[in-house]
């Protein structure tokens, strides 16, 4: 025997009552009056065993029903499985964000492992139940344990921001199910429309699925997205549920302590935060946010674009315009919009290049640059070292010999010779064009669209290097005849790359060509740096990959775990929420925001209707659970109250009180002579 | 105490007075509305006897002489008076269903109001009517005709009160030279105190010309025993006690009244005695005209 309420079953101690009553009420005695004891005497010398044995009988009888009617309320039962076998039991946990929704101050995931205790409670001796989770993660989730070692799994079980769907999860819980023998699976959910929604492509599932609804209500507020236009971050509010509220306040705080307010009321507001470094995490909170607390605030990682200071060192300069080795170098860099506002160039002689000038210098052009003295070469080692970006352009004053080789040691990798193919006119055959194909990280969108025109560049001059690249060497573009365009070397935390022909037309036309800015672009965004991988304003959690970076790069989670990714990295998927900062070598180069998918926000549910419809059309059989049933128990409730409405009857004969309800006419005495004689 | 009002029930006073009650007639000549078994010369004929010398020529039937060649004389009922005694046991049992401080509800109660009704009726037949009490003591009103008799039966009535034990065996014998004979006599009684071989005593009377209809009262918590929970019955005549649960008992005690009751009626209609048997005064009205038509007290 089993009782849903046993605490209900102190009632027994009721049962002492008709015991007392029983003891004490023949104590009790009224005097009543008769004419005569003639008959009393006789009918009680009669009655007597009869009489003893009744009230033996009558006080069973009240103690039965007293013991059925404190059974009865405590939800009488017995653990016994459907024709005697011991039913296999998956319990399917929704450990989905949305199941930490509060429902009356507990969360919905607390009540439904209070269900699932309780429903385990009731099973029978010897059942096996295997929990399993909607996580992507499925360690730890042993199959087909006692229902004890369930109970203490269940005290750890929290929710995963990793969630992988309730589809995939009942489909795992009937392959473990068809590999007993089958039973039933038993899923815990807040009945969320999103999440069940997909359960229209469930693989028919053979066996039964019970639902435990543990939802609430579908209200919620939610920061939904965030985007930065600028200096402008708008910030876009979800809603779900008929009564969630419309006026919300949005308050958006900055590491500096800055916190800006903004009322909405169409879900959407917009903040213009002073950033006063070039990454600054945010805190976005809305409020009142409903049901579901974990995403009232969304973290997001602004940027702040930096103003790069170029030094363009012109090695062949020239009183004719034209002839200039920087022109069309300076021509596109203050070309005005955004490109200018980007960069802060300054050009300066080889001939006059000081080591002065290369303090606060992000990066270093060195156009065509010939023999150089040996300090300022060591000055700009060092600065490459600190981080400092090197761009050496090739031409024919490039001697990788001269000045000591003063020169050699800024090279990324030694050079052997220049090759010249043709005339002055590099329109003309004999040229090289770019191999398309020969691009690589960061340049490997050169490969196609428009980018790609650069293609159409011809070239007739370049320098060619040792075939041996050293290590750390590595060439990020070619042209078709395999011949290095672009080489980089990593020196200390900064770079240095090398571009084998000329920026003027002596060489090449690729200065000509409506690629060169953007090669340029790129080329010093990544020299300095400032190259950031192009990731989303924040990653959902389990679903969104990070792209496995050109070079190492350090992922430290909110938690101040580690994850070094190299370009040969699988992708990487953020599992927990909040802000993720990407490093190199220590330096905080951009961040990004995971969060749980917004979907899990909307807490609009599913009704049974529906979900019966859904099931339907996937072959598979929905139905509430059923304490009773649901559990392998059979509940006793109606034959204890058949059993109690028997000993209720048996009393009130026994007591005499049927009698009186029935209101039975007085007995007749006259049998019928009074009138018949 | 009970009060005038209490006796005195309209309606049944109405229901009997509407029957014509038969009795015993005198021997007086006095016309009333009894018949005699002398033949007389009322106008209600009895039958035709053959002539034989001595009979009233006028009463010969000349149509049937006419048919027949015979003669015959026609003989008519003769009606007299009749007397009658109501006999009220006033035992301690016969207080019983009354309230501790008055007697309202009691079977006292109930014989009180079938006496007043049955006297009221008789002396408007021209009857006389008389009224023993026999309880602790004995009182006796003989029987007398006229209104100021029911006014003398009803402050008799009311000033009695139950107690001690009827005895009828014997205060009977000795009514006779009492109250004169021939006499109807209207028994009203629960004949608790006696056993039921007692009861064939009555039937004796009628050898003294004393023709004895039984009234048997009884409450119906005498019958039903409708109480709850271990009681203490107490003898309201003895005083004796005895604890029971009634609910236990109630089917015996009900099988033993039933059994004393019948044995009660049996031994009347054994004995040739009109019995009634009645629990109210409503069972009073339907039962005792009954009664009073039947003739086999004579």
């Amino acid at each position: 025997m089993d009782f849903l309420r046993p605490a209900l079953l102190w009632g027994l101690a009721a049962l002492s009552l008709p015991i007392l009553i029983h003891l004490l009420g023949s104590r009790r005695k009224r005097v009543v009056y008769v004419g005569t004891l003639r008959f009393i005497e006789r009918a009680s010398a009669r009655a007597a065993a009869k009489w003893r044995l009744r009230r033996l009988l009558l006080l069973l009888a009240r103690l039965l029903s007293l013991l059925f009617l404190v059974a009865l309320f405590a939800g009488p039962g017995v653990v016994v499985d459907s024709a005697g076998v011991l039913l296999k039991r998956v319990v399917l946990f929704d450990t989905s964000p949305s199941m930490g929704q509060l429902i009356e101050g507990q969360r919905g995931l607390e009540i439904g492992k209070a269900l699932v205790g309780d429903y385990m409670n009731g099973l029978p001796e010897g059942s096996r139940i295997a929990l399993i989770t909607t996580a992507k993660d499925t360690a730890g989730q042993e199959p087909f344990v006692s229902p004890e070692i369930i109970s203490g799994s269940l005290v750890d079980l929290d929710l995963s921001p990793e969630d992988a769907g309730l589809v995939s999860a009942i489909e795992r819980a009937s392959a473990l199910l068809t590999a007993e023998g089958g039973g039933e699976v038993l899923v815990v959910t807040d009945m969320q429309r999103n999440s069940w929604r997909a359960v229209e492509g469930l693989r028919e599932a053979p066996y039964p699925v019970k639902v435990v609804d543990v939802g609430g209500g579908a209200t919620n507020r939610w920061v939904a997205s965030v985007a930065q236009q600028g200096g402008r971050i708008r910030v876009t509010l979800g809603a779900s549920g008929a009564d969630v509220a419309d006026e919300v306040t949005v308050t958006m705080s900055t590491p500096s302590g800055e916190a800006l307010t903004s009322f909405s009321e169409r879900g959407e507001v917009n903040f213009t935060p002073t950033l006063e470094t070039p990454l600054s995490t945010l805190d976005i909170v809305v409020d009142p946010g409903g049901a579901l607390a974990e995403d009232d605030t969304l973290q997001f990682v602004a940027t702040t674009d930096p103003v790069i200071k170029l030094l363009l060192v012109n090695g062949d300069p020239s009183e004719f315009r034209l002839m200039d080795e920087t022109l069309f170098l300076r021509q596109l860099l203050s070309s005005g919009g955004r490109v200018q506002s980007r960069f802060a160039t300054r050009t300066v002689r080889l001939s006059s290049l000081t080591a002065d000038d290369l303090q606060g210098a992000d990066a270093v052009w060195l156009a065509n640059p010939g023999e150089m003295e040996t300090p300022i070469a060591s000055a700009l080692l060092k600065r490459v070292e600190e981080g400092m970006g090197l761009i050496i352009s090739a031409g024919e004053n490039l001697d990788p010999e001269g000045g000591a080789g003063t020169l050699t040691k800024l090279l990324p990798t030694p050079l052997r010779d220049s090759v010249i193919l043709g005339g002055e006119d590099v329109t003309r055959a004999p040229y090289e064009e770019i191999d398309l194909q020969s691009f690589t990280a960061p340049f490997e969108d050169f490969s196609t669209g428009e980018l790609a025109l650069i293609a159409e560049a011809k070239t007739n001059g370049y320098w060619l290097t040792d075939s041996a690249l050293s290590e750390g060497v590595r060439v990020l573009a070619r042209f078709s005849n395999q011949a290095p365009l672009l080489v980089e070397r990593r020196e200390g935390i900064g770079r240095v790359i090398l571009l084998t022909t000329t920026i003027d037309r002596d060489w090449s036309d690729l200065c000509l060509r409506p690629s060169f800015l953007p090669l340029v672009e790129r080329t010093l965004l990544y020299v300095t740096g400032n190259l950031r991988n192009e990731t989303l304003p924040y990653m959902v959690i389990g679903i969104d990959e990070l792209k496995p970076p050109i070079e190492v790069v350090e992922v430290e989670s909110p938690s101040g775990l580690r994850t070094t990714l190299r370009p040969d990295s699988p992708p990487f998927t953020p599992t927990e929420t909040g802000a993720h900062r990407l490093l190199i070598s220590e330096r905080w180069i951009g961040g990004f925001v995971a969060r749980f998918d917004p979907g899990e926000s909307n807490l609009s549910r599913i009704s049974g209707e529906e979900l019966q419809m859904l099931g339907e059309k996937s072959g598979v059989t929905f139905s509430a659970l059923d304490s009773s049933q649901g559990s392998g128990r059979r509940d006793l409730s109606p034959l204890i109250a058949l059993l109690l409405a028997l000993a209720m009857v048996a009393e009130a004969l026994l007591s005499g009180r049927w009698s009186r309800i029935k209101g039975s006419p007085p007995m007749d005495v006259k049998g019928g002579f009074s009138r018949d004689r | 105490m009970l009060e005038r009002s209490h006796i005195y029930d309209d309606a049944l006073v109405a229901r009997l007075g509407g029957v014509p009650l038969t009795g015993v007639p005198t021997n007086f000549p006095q016309r009333g509305v009894h018949t005699s078994q002398r033949r007389g010369a009322s106008l209600e004929f009895s039958e035709h006897t053959e002539y034989v010398p001595g009979d009233d020529l006028r009463n010969l039937d000349w149509k049937v002489y006419g048919k027949s060649d015979r003669y015959f004389v026609r003989r008519f009922e003769d009606e007299r008076l009749q007397r009658a005694l109501i006999l009220v046991d006033a035992s301690g049992s016969m207080s019983y269903g009354g309230s501790p401080d008055s007697l309202e509800g009691s079977k006292y109660h109930l014989a009180a109001r079938v006496a007043v009704a049955l006297s009221s009726a008789l002396l408007r037949q021209g009857d006389a009517v008389g009224l023993a009490i026999f309880g602790e003591g004995e009182s006796l009103l003989t029987p007398r005709g006229g209104a100021a008799q029911l006014e003398a039966i009803i402050e008799l009535l009311l000033g009695a009160r139950p107690g001690g034990n009827a005895r009828f065996s014997e205060r009977l014998p000795s009514l006779r030279e009492r109250i004169g004979a021939p006499a109807t006599l209207y028994v009203l009684s629960d004949f608790l105190d006696e056993e039921v071989e007692g009861l064939r005593e009555l039937s004796l009377l009628r050898a003294r010309r004393l023709y004895p209809k039984l009234i048997q009262l009884l409450h119906h918590d005498e019958i039903n025993l409708p109480f709850e929970g271990t009681t203490r019955f107490r003898d309201l005549e003895s005083s004796a006690e005895l604890a029971v649960d009634p609910e236990a008992i109630r089917r015996a005690y009900f099988e033993e009244i039933k059994e004393f009751v019948e044995g009660v009626a049996a031994t009347a209609y054994s004995s040739g005695l009109p019995y009634a048997f009645i629990r109210d005064s409503v069972e009073a009205g339907e039962e005792l005209p009954l009664l009073l038509l039947s003739r086999e007290g004579r």
